[in-house]
Order: structure tokens, then C-alpha cells, then sequence
């Protein structure tokens, strides 16, 4: 029997008539056998292949869990921003007077306000006059 | 884990701005600021007042209390830091223009700019709110309750005419 050192120092004449000796027979089966080994080797190959390459479905349920938590931190914040204040005063008669220094000072802006255009309104007319 | 922290953050934000939007919003938002003075008066406060101060005016001149019929809230903030008046100024700017406020009046007198609006409809005025704006201060004053605009618009008319 042959090893594999004495095929390495076979020369290209060597190969070239041990290639064309007839009276060396192919099995029949090396054809099949040799692309069965090959399907094998390919099936091996996609089974070792990394894992990153293949597109991975995130499950919809991983998901849906950080727009679920923010969405309940968003509803969180909402109430308590939109809170109801607490009361400044406890006392009725002390609101009451709050109040009405409120109505005073907006009263006496919406005054000045008539007044500044009460004292325009000559000087309006005049120029309606002029222009009829 | 970012993601969570990002859409959190996105929301919050988003919050924020929605709910400072309006009167109680952002009386919620500066009412803690120590630059910032606040009153809220509740609408449980108003049934316990039992009435609305009515004052007595000279003629000539415009009596609120004889127009408001009714009151549910009042948020008064009155800032005197130049940086937070901006940001206030910016939020009740927004407000107004959001709810659609109409001008009702403005009266730029020593150095003040005061400005006046309300919203509601053709009958009714369910908010009103006051701004004053000076060089380093800016108050805000809004009123959520029912008034009749037929009454405010007459009031001031009359208060004008009495003037003459």
C-alpha cells in the first residue's frame, strides 16, 4: 500500500501515466459517494455558520415592554403635572380679601386702559373730520 | 434599556410642555420657584368665600366684581428674575395662542406693558388672564370661571362713556 508521502513525491510523468493506465478501474459509486460528501459538507457548514449573519426576530413581546413602561411614566408625569395646586389660603376671609385686591389691580389697569383711550378719542375724531 | 430611557425622556417632555399649557399648568410649573410669589385660590375656597367681592367703584370706571358670576380658579404668579419671567412669559405666550385668546385690551403706561385677554364664546368668557410685563417683572394673573362678555363689553363701554 501506497502512503501519503510516496503520492506527494510522485512526479507530473508519474501521475500523467498512472492516469492513463486502463487497467485501473473507477468504483462506481465514487460518483455518488463524492457528491454526497459534498451535500454533507454543506449541511455541516450552514449549521456551524454565525449566528449574527441569519436576521433574528425580536420577540414582539421585548418589544412592547420599554413603549409600555414609558408610556405609564408618561401617564405617571401627566397627573402630576396636572395635579390640582394646593390652596394658598385656609382661611375664606383671607382669600376673599386676596380676591379683591386682585379685582382693584385689574380694575384699575382696565381704568387706565379707558382712560388712555378716552383721551385719544378727540384727536380721533378730529382726524375722522378731516377725512370727511 | 437606553431605549426605555430615551422614550421616557421623549414623553416627559412632551408632558411637560402639553401640561404647562395651561393656567394650572403653569402655575404647577413656577409656583415652587423662590423667585416666583403664588396664590391658587380653588373653586372649594370660592363656595366657601359664598360670594365674589364687590367693590364700589366711582363712575367712570369698571367694576369686575359686578361681572364675574362665577369662579372655579385663580392662579396669580409674580416673578422678578429676568430669566424666569422669560421662561414664564414664553409658557402663557404659548397658552394664548393655543386656547386662541382674544386681546382685549393693552395699555402700555410708565414703562409697563398690560395686556388682557379672553377666551370662551360669543356669550360667555370662561378664562381671562392679565399679564404685566416691566423691565425685570412679569405678573400673570388668570381667572377660570363664567362671566357674561355682553356684561364686560358693556361695563367697559359705560365706564368710557361716564368718562366723557
Amino acid at each position: 500500500m501506497k502512503r501519503l508521502e510516496d503520492i506527494e513525491n510522485l512526479s507530473v510523468t508519474d501521475l500523467e501515466r498512472i492516469a492513463s493506465d486502463d487497467s485501473i478501474t473507477v468504483p462506481e459509486t465514487l460518483k455518488r459517494d463524492i457528491a454526497r460528501t459534498a451535500r454533507t459538507l454543506e449541511m455541516l457548514e450552514e449549521e456551524t455558520a454565525p449566528a449574527a449573519e441569519k436576521p433574528r426576530k425580536r420577540p414582539l413581546i421585548r418589544i412592547a415592554y420599554p413603549a409600555v413602561a414609558a408610556a405609564v411614566a408618561a401617564v405617571a408625569l401627566y397627573f402630576s403635572f396636572s395635579g390640582n395646586p394646593k390652596d394658598s389660603f385656609d382661611d375664606p376671609m383671607m382669600a376673599y380679601a386676596q380676591v379683591e385686591e386682585v379685582f382693584t389691580y385689574i380694575t384699575e389697569k382696565m381704568n387706565t386702559g379707558v382712560e388712555i383711550a378716552n383721551s385719544a378719542e378727540p384727536a380721533f375724531e378730529k382726524t375722522i373730520n378731516v377725512l370727511k | 434599556m437606553k431605549r426605555i430611557i430615551v422614550i421616557t425622556a421623549a414623553l416627559f417632555l412632551l408632558t411637560a410642555g402639553i401640561s404647562a399649557q395651561n393656567g394650572k399648568g403653569i402655575y404647577n410649573k413656577y409656583s415652587d420657584s423662590e423667585e416666583v410669589s403664588a396664590v391658587y385660590i380653588s373653586s372649594t375656597m370660592f363656595r366657601m368665600m359664598g360670594r365674589i367681592p364687590n367693590m364700589n367703584m366711582g363712575t367712570g370706571q369698571v367694576n369686575l366684581g359686578n361681572i364675574i358670576k362665577d369662579l372655579d380658579a385663580m392662579y396669580i404668579l409674580d416673578c422678578e428674575d429676568s430669566d424666569i419671567c422669560q421662561e414664564l412669559q414664553s409658557d402663557v405666550n404659548k397658552f394664548i395662542r393655543k386656547y386662541e385668546f382674544e386681546l382685549l385690551m393693552e395699555i402700555k403706561d410708565k414703562g409697563e406693558v398690560v395686556k388682557m385677554y379672553t377666551a370662551g364664546n360669543e356669550k360667555t368668557v370662561t378664562h381671562f388672564i392679565m399679564t404685566a410685563a416691566e423691565k425685570e417683572a412679569f405678573t400673570f394673573i388668570c381667572l377660570d370661571g363664567t362671566m357674561s362678555r355682553a356684561d364686560l363689553e358693556k361695563a367697559i363701554a359705560q365706564a368710557a362713556k361716564d368718562l366723557e
